[in-house]
């Protein structure tokens, strides 16, 4: 009863610090073509006169974070939009507002970096949306001794090389997981004295998909951008839209639904040359900054140096891919180029659809940003129903 | 309660195992009887796998899949799947602290996100994936049995 109370005061409160932090370029609905109203997030690659999230295709947002049960709320900048993870996540460094102490710690693995920090309950505020009170990972390798500053391991609980150490160093504030999931697949540690043991931990303490919490909007995202050219954008607008078929600016008309399977994964059918037919499995992710595929046939040359992981074609190659339903049907075909990046990467575009680099791993197809530009894409979440289903799955 | 209490306690210990001992696993670029150690540390099981050019060990936990690529009687490649990686420290050996300057040089900046690719004088490093499902592999180019590409290692 209490919380409840202390949950409509905080939303007209924690609404007021947003119009009043005069941050127009980030904030609100993403102008008098997009949608707009309470549960629509501006979207943007390479926001303006940002100083992060400006490396090629990082889709950034913001989000309120507040001190649980009080107006005491900090508006945060530049947290990247991935739809590949799950929970909200901002380096302490960044935070400003008070959350309850925690001995809790967690080790997050994505594909390309390892969060480690405390697990810390706030509320969190997405778009004009109530509150919601939610465990979040503050991003901190000094905590409980694990790494320097500098992300170098000490005791180094997570068995990596190096894990993510400031907001400089990744190019962002945070990281908004709007992801399949309720849960964030982390690993949890009690660190109330040393050494941190691994610990199970009940799912209401664990870092959860701010989403699903919210009391209408809560069975999915939306994610909508504008198609870019063929040599680039400087900067991109859009929308996230949370909730699918709740509203009047939510409803879907004339997409595919694509049920995946327990961890996200539908199938990719990708067609390397006319004739052949190769599968993988597909992901949708506007946390990868680029495309990512292999296949045997293929001898596309890389990049030199740091884009040693792009591919740098002598002349634009044109593909296709079907993404299926694990049974195979239905099906959608996406067609899409691969150029030499780096003349639209030095002509600072920041925003680039046809660009693209090798999967490791020659199984799986990584439907990264590029696959968002032009695109309304939805985010179904799991165990959630919408007019599109019960989700897990992805629809565009 | 006390079963839970017991669990807990259970998972916590063989977490410390993991993490407390890890130069006692075998690693990129040692014997393959290395692999059995790592078997232990990992508490998993081995299948193991013939192929023309090379054997597979496979090492299966609930978390995880790793699999050793063995060629003349030494480790040349190591690859991953599953909830997490494994201890890296441990899995590459000698070769850590030239991931670990490769890694440190990529991470000097913000990069591009999704897949990594590293490569060291001797040792190269890929990884990629999402949470829940991370993927990745390590290879000694110059031990590579002739025939065989990277796109075999997964």
């Amino acid at each position: 009863m209490i919380r409840r109370g202390c949950r409509s005061v905080l939303f007209g409160m924690a609404f007021t610090v947003l119009l009043g932090c005069g941050n127009s370029g980030s904030s609100g609905p993403s102008g008098p073509s997009g949608p707009s109203g309470p549960n629509v997030l501006a979207i943007t690659v390479n926001p303006a006169s940002a100083a992060l999230c400006t490396f090629a295709n990082a889709l950034c947002t913001h989000v309120t974070i507040c001190q649980p049960g009080t107006s005491n709320c900090q508006t945060i900048a530049d947290v990247l939009v991935d739809t590949g993870s799950s929970g909200l996540r901002i380096f302490a460094s960044t935070l400003t507002v008070t959350l309850p102490s925690s001995t809790m710690g967690e080790c997050l693995y994505f594909g390309s970096g390892t969060d480690w920090g405390r697990v810390q309950s706030a509320d969190v505020v997405l778009g004009g949306e109530p509150a919601v009170f939610v465990p979040i990972h503050v991003i901190d390798p000094t905590f409980a001794g694990q790494y320097t500053s500098g992300g170098q391991a000490a005791t180094n609980i997570c068995g990596v090389a190096v894990v993510d150490s400031s907001p400089s160093q990744v190019g962002f504030n945070g990281i908004l997981g709007v992801g399949l999931f309720p849960f964030d697949s982390g690993f949890y540690y009690n660190c109330a004295s040393l050494p941190c043991t691994a610990v199970a931990v009940a799912p209401s303490q664990q870092i959860q998909n701010p989403v699903g919490l919210l009391p209408v909007d809560n069975n999915g995202v939306i994610l909508t951008l504008p198609s870019v050219p063929a040599s680039g954008s400087p900067a991109v607008t859009g929308s996230l839209i949370l909730g699918i078929g709740t509203a009047s600016n939510n409803q879907p008309s004339g997409v595919t639904v694509l049920p995946t399977n327990s961890s996200g994964q539908i199938v990719t059918r990708f067609h390397p040359s006319p004739g052949i037919s190769t599968q993988n499995v597909g992901i949708i992710d506007s946390g990868s900054s680029v495309l990512f595929f292999s296949d045997a046939s293929l001898s596309i040359p890389l990049c030199p140096g740091s884009l040693s992981f792009l591919y740098c074609p002598a002349a634009p190659l044109s593909f296709s891919a079907a993404n299926t339903e694990l049974s195979g049907i239905p099906s959608s075909l996406v067609s899409f180029q691969i150029v030499d990046p780096r003349p639209l990467l030095q002509s600072g575009n920041a925003a680039i659809r046809n660009i693209g680099g090798p999967a490791f791993s020659p199984g799986v197809f990584d439907w990264g940003l590029p696959f968002f530009f032009g695109r309304t894409v939805y985010v179904g979440l799991s165990g959630q129903t919408s007019v599109l289903g019960t989700g897990p799955f992805w629809a565009y | 309660m006390t079963h839970r209490r017991a669990l807990e306690l259970a998972l916590a210990f063989s977490l410390i195992l993991i993490i407390d001992l890890p130069r006692t696993w075998a690693a990129l670029g040692e014997p393959a009887s290395s692999v059995e150690t790592d078997r232990v540390a990992l508490a998993g099981h081995v299948s193991m796998t013939t192929a023309p050019l090379y054997t597979i060990q496979e090492i299966t936990t609930s978390e995880l899949v790793v699999r050793e690529y063995v060629s003349r009687d030494t480790v040349f490649a190591v690859a991953w799947t599953g909830r997490r990686p494994p201890n890296l420290v441990s899995l590459f050996g000698s070769y850590f602290q030239e991931y670990l300057e490769a890694a440190t040089a990529a991470a000097s900046g913000p990069r591009m996100r999704g897949m990594i690719h590293l490569q060291g004088p001797h040792v190269v490093v890929e990884t990629g994936g999402h949470p829940g499902d991370i993927r990745g592999r390590a290879y000694l180019p110059s031990l590579l049995p002739s025939g065989m590409t990277k796109e075999m290692i997964q």
